[in-house]
């Protein structure tokens, strides 16, 4: 199936006065993982934020799973099945790790039997989370808390699971590991947008990448045929200066 | 000796009723920053919702308890509606809202005096008896219902926030909001459920102590002020700290105004407040409602 899940059509978004996304568009479609690509301040953060409702556009609409979700809250349209695992993983601090979890099925009406059901899925996923059960969230490593970040965001039951920077300052084991995850995620038919600033990694998870610049699109590609672009290697890796994996 | 246990016994009941109304500035404090000066004004709302029950429509006590508690959260709720959630989404709102909470509290004090009069009822206390003895010491039962009442509300609250989902939620959305709306949580019926809850509290305190004084439109403005006195010296937020710092409070007035002057009861605790900020400025327990109740 190749149908839209997602669309965005001219999208104009950002803060107050501040334009960070000049009429961007873009569609995800059924079971992919998409990337978006771009130096940092280029609007892939503003993008996922104004897909998930923390930030309404200006111009433009969003279509998911075809209905118009732009003008609808966060709280609305994570019941639509969209979760968003924001930049910097704001995980909470002052719960526990199992508690962080339970958040994530806020979402929706849940007997105990699924939470924990869907809590042992997300362990199977990451079992050093496990041994953490019980750890406030600010005690935790930075990859353990991106582990507990995603985590959370798969108890919401997502159609389609946004990932912001989930390789921000992890060590390239733990990023090595996470990206396995979200391999494995998308073959289990949960559709994936990702951000990253790690062009190699993004080419390598991703079926198709956008590349943002000044909150514009700039291109839009299968990754296969950017990875085989050496000059868009070079340029982006130069400017990123994120080159190695 | 006696005495020193009497007065140690009217201290704690008086710091109960500062440790409930104390509570609740924190807890409306670190779930939406705002600090609510109308906070006393619940104490009076629950006191006159007692009078209306109880003597009005003769419920009996603890049905008319449980529901003047209640009405009183639900006026708490609809004050959030009006006063808070209109300038929510406003950037810096801090000054404002708190500005608001207290052109509110005197509108609030303005229409009670208007719907019942100048004159202050009086509410009887729910044992009759005038003392009971305990083993040589003589002891108004109202203080013992004072102690025993907060004990169970602190119980009660400390279960739902630790122990419930909807109490994790709550927490969940005063460490971040934005975070929170990301998992589902609805954070206006959040903000609304903080209001309930700590203006339910002031309801209660300002019924429980309404029997030692009389019920006044302005009965809880003195309350109030040494409740935020005794949130301070808690720290906000904490319900051990707020529990702590109410009974120190109401043991310095007590034992102040029995030994150094009656005159000036309601400065010692500010002079104690005082004292203490120049020592400890973070207050007792310095942390979120969030992280520790
Ligand atoms: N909270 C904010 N307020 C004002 N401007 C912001 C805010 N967040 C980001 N911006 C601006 O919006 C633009 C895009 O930012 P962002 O989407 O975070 O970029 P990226 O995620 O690609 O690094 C940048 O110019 C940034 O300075
Ligand atoms: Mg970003």
């Amino acid at each position: 199936m190749m149908s839209n899940m997602l669309e965005l059509a001219a999208i104009r978004s950002g803060y107050g006065a501040v334009v960070a996304l000049h009429e961007i568009s873009l569609e995800v479609r059924q079971g992919e993982t998409v990337v978006l690509l771009g130096v940092n301040g280029a609007g892939k953060s503003t993008t996922l934020k104004t897909i998930s409702g923390l930030l309404h556009p200006t111009r433009g609409t969003i279509t998911f799973q075809g209905e118009r979700i732009d003008r609808l809250a966060p709280e609305t349209i994570v019941r639509r099945g969209i979760a968003h695992v924001p930049e910097g993983r704001r995980v909470f601090p002052g719960l526990t790790v199992r508690e962080n979890l339970l958040m994530g099925t806020s979402n929706r009406r849940v007997t105990r039997a699924e939470t924990e059901r869907d809590i042992a899925r997300v362990l199977e996923i990451f079992p050093d989370l496990e041994r953490l059960y019980g750890q406030m969230g600010w005690s935790l490593s930075g990859g353990q808390q991106q582990m507990l970040a995603i985590g959370r965001g798969l108890m919401a039951r997502p159609v389609l699971l946004m990932l912001d920077e989930p390789s921000l300052g992890l060590a390239p084991v733990i990023v090595k590991q996470v990206f396995r995850t979200i391999e494995m995620i998308n073959r289990q038919g949960v559709t994936v947008l990702l951000v990253e600033q790690n062009v190699n990694l993004g080419l390598k998870v991703a079926h198709r990448a956008y590349l943002l610049e000044n909150g514009r699109i700039i291109r839009a590609a299968t990754t296969d045929a950017l990875a085989a672009d050496q000059e868009f290697r070079r340029s982006l890796l130069g400017a990123s200066g994120h080159g190695a994996d | 000796m006696a005495e020193i246990i009497q007065l140690a016994i009217t201290g704690v009941a008086l710091g109960s009723i500062y440790a409930l109304i104390a509570f609740g500035f924190g807890l409306i404090y670190t779930s939406v920053n705002v600090v609510n000066f109308a906070q006393g004004d619940f104490a009076m709302i629950g006191a006159y919702f007692m009078v209306s029950l109880e003597l009005g429509a003769r419920l009996p006590w603890w049905l008319a308890l449980i529901l003047a508690v209640l009405l009183a959260g639900a006026c708490g709720a609809l004050f959030q509606l009006l006063i808070y959630q209109p300038m929510r989404r406003r950037p810096r709102n801090f000054l404002p809202v708190m500005i608001a909470t207290v052109g509110a509290s005197v509108f609030i004090e303005q229409i009670f005096l208007v719907i019942y009069g100048p004159v202050p009822f009086q509410l009887p206390s729910i044992f009759k008896a005038q003392t009971i003895r305990l083993g040589g010491v003589s002891v108004y039962p109202q203080y013992l219902v004072i102690i025993g009442a907060t004990a169970a509300m602190m119980a009660l609250l400390r279960w739902f926030i630790e122990g419930t989902k909807l109490g994790k939620q709550l927490q969940a959305t005063a460490q971040d909001a934005d975070a929170a709306r990301l998992m589902g949580i609805r954070v206006a019926r959040m903000a609304a459920l903080t209001f309930a809850i700590s203006t339910a509290l002031a309801g209660l305190a300002g019924l429980l102590i309404a029997p030692l004084y009389t019920v006044t439109s302005t009965m809880g403005t003195s309350i109030a002020l040494k409740a935020f006195a005794a949130a301070i010296i808690g720290g906000f937020g904490s319900m051990t700290g707020a529990i702590l710092g109410g009974i120190s409070i109401g043991l310095i007035e007590t034992f102040g105004a029995t030994y150094i002057s009656g005159t000036y009861r309601d400065a010692f605790p500010f002079l104690f407040l005082i004292i203490f900020l120049i020592i400890k400025p973070v207050g007792l327990f310095g942390e979120k409602v969030s992280q520790k109740v």
